[in-house]
């Protein structure tokens, strides 16, 4: 597959008009990277954004008391990353291949261009992008809530 | 087959009936309430007593000179007393030296037992608690028997009590089934008293031919039916049936049930007193030897928090929601059940309410809570 | 007492009698013994037949009766298998009974997982905490049926790596190709390779073809609200969702009251039932 077909095949795509996704193949490369190879680093420029095609990703925060346990884990669909779509453009949290984890890369530059001279490729994205916070954020609820603690 | 009682029938029809081994509970004054308890005789009828009811409010009065025995209401109690005891022994456990475990469930060869002065709301009752507990997958057999030993005589209904709304729930006020016998009082305007008496069943009709009593004239029915008319008029409590079950549903989560939640105490009186609240709960205790374990079954109230208990909490742990259950289970969702309402219209839960909270108000205000622009399918 | 009195009061086993059972063996299910599985025996006579989904009624003697589903059966040695929390008065003196000592059964009570309306189509099983242990029945039959179901999906959410339950047998079933298990922790650690997440997430990513899948979820309310959005989001419809749900069952025979949930009966009615059917209630706080 090349990479206008892993990228029309990702989760985060699927929607998308193909002319939009034209635009997001125009700043796409493919990477892999190896178990224990971070994604992204705690307050390191966030200058990419992710979509696995697969393997499995840990998102973790660095420097707590839970240390090295994930608060989430990502695999196949799943995008990697929003920072570099606000300033500071820095990253929040580590993000670290647990497996052989093979990705869509794309240059946040390319794509920060690329949504503000197409507005129908800006709010594509930025769509996209909601999608994943809220599921993350309802994920994190979910979690804090303790739905299977002891009463 | 009907007769005319005078006050030598209906002591003897008493007689009759404890001659043929049947205990006999009925009406009788105590405690400032006519409650129902084992009847010597005739004499333990609550002869010139009247009751008065309204929210909150339950009276006796004393009417010295009135022959009538039946001049009341209902009262506290209902027949679920004898029939749906508070508190039964359900199952006895005995465990053995090598650790084996005997159940044994409590003999259920209850006595034979007349009752008599159960009013129309109280037969109907007592047919939804059959549905209920005779009308079990596993039924409850110690219901069962009890009931199957019964011989009810009836009293049709001279006065409408100050909460009573029987017609509306289309159970009264006059019984028409379930009786062996059905008494109505009758008082002529010159003061004598008798009773008109109609079969119901084989039964009662045999227990009538034996007492060897007049035959009723078509003045003396006439008298009866004038009786249960006026009575049937009396009627001022209202609150029609006609799409209850679907307007309860409809108002699940209406914001009257907060208005309940701050005046209703969550006591459980009306659970105490309706005739039909029948959810019980097991306790269990151990006898000091440790042999011997016991359940017991006992009366249990939708309005005890730990009535819908679960692990993580009560599932209603507020009040307005435990009264939210109560009145949508009689209401609505007994329909669903059960196949009928699980109201018979008495008004006990109105009359023994300590704060005067009133069944067929709450259906109004909900009624009334209705959005004008909801489509409105009651009646 | 004798045979009539017998007839009319109800024989052990009926009603509500307990019969005489016998805990053939115990194991924990998670290492602080909170959770724990027996296996149990009647004194006499056979094992009654069940299916995956009901309940029976266990009694402590002296302490009380709880309802715990069967969570399985050795049908060769003549066992029902229970799964039990100890969260409360009866269970946690449950807690504290031994290999060989008696307690009391009663049942099964209840609906069961519809099977039938799986037959052939892709099963989705999404079990959150203990609520594995009524669905495990529903894996056994898939492991000894392999024709039964097109392709099987058990998900399972728990807290933590240490509160999963069934390791053993969540193992074995993960080595059938028919058989797709995804187990995600709200809280993993260092040495957890699995899922971290909400369960919801595994129903989003699950392969399977929601035109011909059905669903059966048990677990906390909160986790199969949200599972049923995920499942409706994926495009099931609500007539193939089925959910069991948790209410204080106590007579099992539905003449005790407390088991209500609207217009249900749980312990006669339930606690399997179908979403489209419950729809309405589903959200109604404190019904």
């Amino acid at each position: 597959m090349d990479l206008a077909d892993q990228l029309a095949h990702h989760a985060f795509c699927a929607d998308m008009a193909p002319p939009v996704r034209e635009r997001l193949v125009a700043c796409a490369r493919e990477e892999r990277f190896e178990p224990g190879a971070f994604l992204l680093r705690q307050n390191a420029p966030a200058a990419t954004f992710y979509l696995i095609l697969d393997g499995q990703v840990e998102i973790k925060i660095a420097g707590t008391a839970v240390g090295h346990a994930p608060l989430e884990t990502l695999g196949k669909d799943d995008a990697v990353g929003w920072s570099w779509f606000l300033p500071p453009h820095r990253w929040h949290f580590d993000a670290v291949a647990r497996a052989t984890t093979h990705v869509l890369a794309f240059d946040a530059d390319c794509l920060r261009q690329a949504m503000q001279a197409d507005s129908a490729v800006g709010y594509a994205i930025t769509r996209g992008l909601l999608e994943v916070v809220v599921q993350r954020l309802q994920a994190a609820r979910m979690q804090l809530s303790d739905l299977y603690g002891q009463p | 087959m009907e007769a005319m009682l005078d006050i030598d029938g209906l002591a003897g029809l008493i007689d009759a009936l404890k001659r043929d081994g049947y205990d006999v509970l009925g009406p009788t004054v105590r405690g400032g309430a006519i409650v129902y308890d084992h009847l010597s005789g005739i004499d333990a009828l609550p002869q010139g007593w009247r009751d008065e009811q309204a929210p909150g409010h339950y009276r006796l009065h004393p009417q010295p000179d009135d022959p009538r025995r039946f001049d009341h209401t209902v009262g506290p109690h209902g027949w679920k007393r004898f029939l749906h005891p508070a508190s039964e022994s359900q199952v006895r456990v005995t465990r053995s030296a090598d650790g084996v475990l005997r159940f044994e469930s409590a003999p259920a060869t209850p006595a034979p037992t007349a009752l008599i002065g159960a009013r129309a709301c109280e037969l109907a009752a007592m047919a939804v608690q059959d549905r209920v507990l005779a009308g079990a997958a596993q039924p409850d057999r110690a219901f069962e028997a009890r009931r199957a030993a019964l011989f009810i005589i009836a009293v049709q209904c001279g006065r409408a009590g100050g909460t009573c709304f029987c017609a509306d729930m289309g159970t009264g006020p006059r019984a028409e089934t379930g009786y062996d016998l059905a008494l109505t009082e009758i008082l002529e305007p010159g003061g004598a008293i008798g009773w008109h008496v109609e079969s119901g069943s084989p039964r009662g009709a045999a227990v009538l031919s034996r007492l060897g009593v007049a035959a009723a004239q078509p003045v003396d029915r006439a008298a009866a039916e004038r009786v249960w008319a006026g009575t049937r008029a009396q009627l001022a409590v209202r609150m029609p049936a006609a799409g209850l079950r679907e307007l309860l549903y409809r108002k699940l989560e209406d914001p009257h049930w907060d208005s309940l939640a701050s005046r209703c105490l969550a006591c459980g009186n009306c659970t105490a007193v309706c005739p039909t609240c029948y959810c019980t709960r097991v306790v269990d205790a151990v006898a000091l030897d440790g042999w011997i374990a016991e359940r017991t079954q006992e009366w249990e109230s939708c309005f005890n928090p730990e009535f819908s208990h679960l692990p993580g909490g009560s599932v209603r742990g507020g009040i307005g929601a435990r009264y939210r259950q109560w009145i949508t289970h009689k209401l609505a969702s007994w329909h669903d059940q059960f196949g009928s309402s699980g109201c018979v219209g008495c008004g006990r839960c109105i009359s023994w309410c300590p704060v005067g909270i009133d069944i067929t108000a709450e259906v109004a205000a909900l009624r009334a809570s209705t959005p004008q622009d909801v489509p409105e399918r009651l009646e | 007492m004798d045979s009539l009195e017998q007839a009319a009061a109800g024989r052990p086993g009926e009603g509500l009698v307990p019969a005489p059972w016998r805990i053939a063996a115990r194991r924990e299910e998670i290492a602080d013994g909170s959770v724990f599985t027996w296996s149990v025996r009647p004194e006499a006579g056979e094992v009654p037949i069940y299916r995956p989904g009901q309940f029976n009624m266990l009694y402590a003697f002296g302490v009380g009766e709880v309802p715990i589903s069967i969570s399985g059966d050795g049908a060769a040695s003549g066992t029902l298998m229970h799964t039990l929390r100890a969260v409360g008065r009866v269970t946690r003196a449950m807690q504290n009974l031994k290999e060989g000592d008696a307690i009391g059964v009663r049942g099964p009570f209840g609906t069961a997982w519809p099977l039938e309306t799986a037959r052939g189509r892709d099963l989705i099983l999404v079990a959150g905490g203990i609520g594995l242990a009524p669905l495990r029945p529903v894996m056994c039959h898939a492991m000894r049926n392999p024709e039964a179901f097109r392709r099987v999906f058990l998900l399972i959410g728990c807290r933590d790596p240490q509160s999963e339950l069934f390791r053993d047998d969540v193992i074995a079933w993960s080595r059938r190709p028919h058989l797709q298990v995804e187990v995600t922790v709200d809280r993993g650690g260092p040495a957890w390779r699995g899922h971290v997440g909400v369960v919801t997430k595994r129903v989003q990513r699950a392969d399977f073809d929601p035109s011909d899948a059905v669903a059966f979820l048990c677990g906390p309310e909160p986790m199969m609200r949200f599972a049923v959005l995920a499942l409706q989001q994926r495009g099931v419809s609500d007539d193939r969702i089925f959910v069991s749900m948790e209410r204080n069952m106590q007579c099992g025979i539905g003449t005790c009251g407390h088991c209500q949930w609207g217009r249900y009966l749980m312990c006669r009615d339930g606690p399997v039932l179908r979403y489209d059917e419950i729809a309405d209630i589903f959200d109604v706080r404190e019904l």
